[in-house]
């Protein structure tokens, strides 16, 4: 670095890029979120081949774990990849954590898919093991993590809208129509198409700030 | 020349925080600023300045009370990172007034 002051906007520029160095670092240039799309058809299908019992709940519970857990692992590597380049940056204030909050709608899309397309009927296996109970884990996860971040009215307003949710679910576990199980299901699709515009943007931006950062080493040095 | 004959911008120049007026340390302060908490790395690859002069301006932002050191291990290697503090903060948002009200229109 030369020794005369900077200007304004340089600094302007390095402010920006630290944060969103930051925010971009932790949410890791968004390829985490391609690799959900990755999880999430294999999920899918391998929930699909599991018994229609509480053996097959109990393996699909599972699944969800094991797949949130390889989710985080190869988050945290991808994010020890960049550190290792740049070191780290923790963006200030994190309005919202999305990977969390992704993560979480992950295992709700995976719940909600295995509900869509099992004849949850069957009166072997319980409503509750099958959709309402990892439901209403899922929204006491986010609501703990809303009080945690931004008080207790939010977490509150979380676990009332999740358990309206659950509710929902269980009423009308036995009385969808056809119509409204495709509609389901088109509406579902919207999530992983949403994550695919999401990751992809996201890690467009975050090329852009890695070239940024890369001049930066390339002119001082 | 006394301070007490100058006119008021002039001697707002004048009493500027020398500790954040220095270019390096400035650029620091404002990447500091930019985040909860900076690693030397990255502090190294945004001010472009070498370790040992790195590692001498923070050491004057720290005695200053304007940075916190932390340090810890990632992976059984030393991480060094450092955290603005609340007064370093504020003396950053004076030195900044300071200067936008002795710039002339």
């Amino acid at each position: 670095m030369n020794t005369s002051m900077p200007t304004a906007a340089h600094l302007e520029k390095l402010q920006h890029l630290t944060q969103n160095y930051g925010q971009f670092s932790r949410n890791r240039a968004g390829l985490a979120y391609l690799l959900l799309l990755i999880l999430l058809p294999i999920d899918f299908f391998l929930a699909r081949l599991l018994p229609l019992n509480l053996t097959g709940a109990i393996f699909g519970g599972l699944l969800c774990v094991v797949s949130i857990i390889v989710w985080l692992v190869v988050r945290w590597k991808i994010a020890d990849n960049i550190y290792q380049k740049f070191g780290v940056a923790r963006a200030a204030q994190p309005i919202f954590d999305r990977d969390y909050l992704f993560g979480l709608l992950f295992g709700l899309a995976i719940v909600v898919l295995r509900f869509r397309f099992s004849p949850i009927l069957n009166p072997q296996v319980p409503d509750t093991f099958n959709l309402v109970l990892p439901t209403l884990v899922i929204v006491v996860l986010i609501a703990f993590r809303e009080y945690r971040q931004n008080g207790i009215v939010l977490g509150a307003v979380i676990v009332a809208v999740g358990i309206m949710i659950s509710g929902g679910i269980n009423a009308n576990a036995s009385n969808l129509s056809e119509a409204q199980h495709s509609l389901n299901l088109v509406v579902l699709m919207l999530i992983p198409i949403g994550f695919a515009i999401y990751a992809i943007l996201e890690h467009l931006q975050f090329k852009s700030l890695m070239s940024e950062l890369e001049n930066l080493k390339t002119n001082h040095s | 020349m006394t301070t007490e004959t100058l006119n008021p911008e002039m001697q707002t120049i004048l009493e500027l925080d020398r500790v954040i007026h220095e270019p390096a340390r400035l650029v620091i302060l404002t990447v500091c600023n930019s985040a909860e908490e900076v690693e030397f790395k990255f502090l190294e690859t945004t001010t472009g300045l070498s370790k040992g002069n790195l590692s001498s301006h923070i050491s004057k932002l720290e005695q200053a009370g304007y940075v916190e050191v932390i340090k810890a291990f990632r992976k059984k290697i030393p991480v060094t990172s450092f955290k603005i503090t609340n007064a370093g903060r504020e003396a950053l948002i004076a030195y900044w007034n300071a200067i936008r009200g002795s710039i002339p229109n």
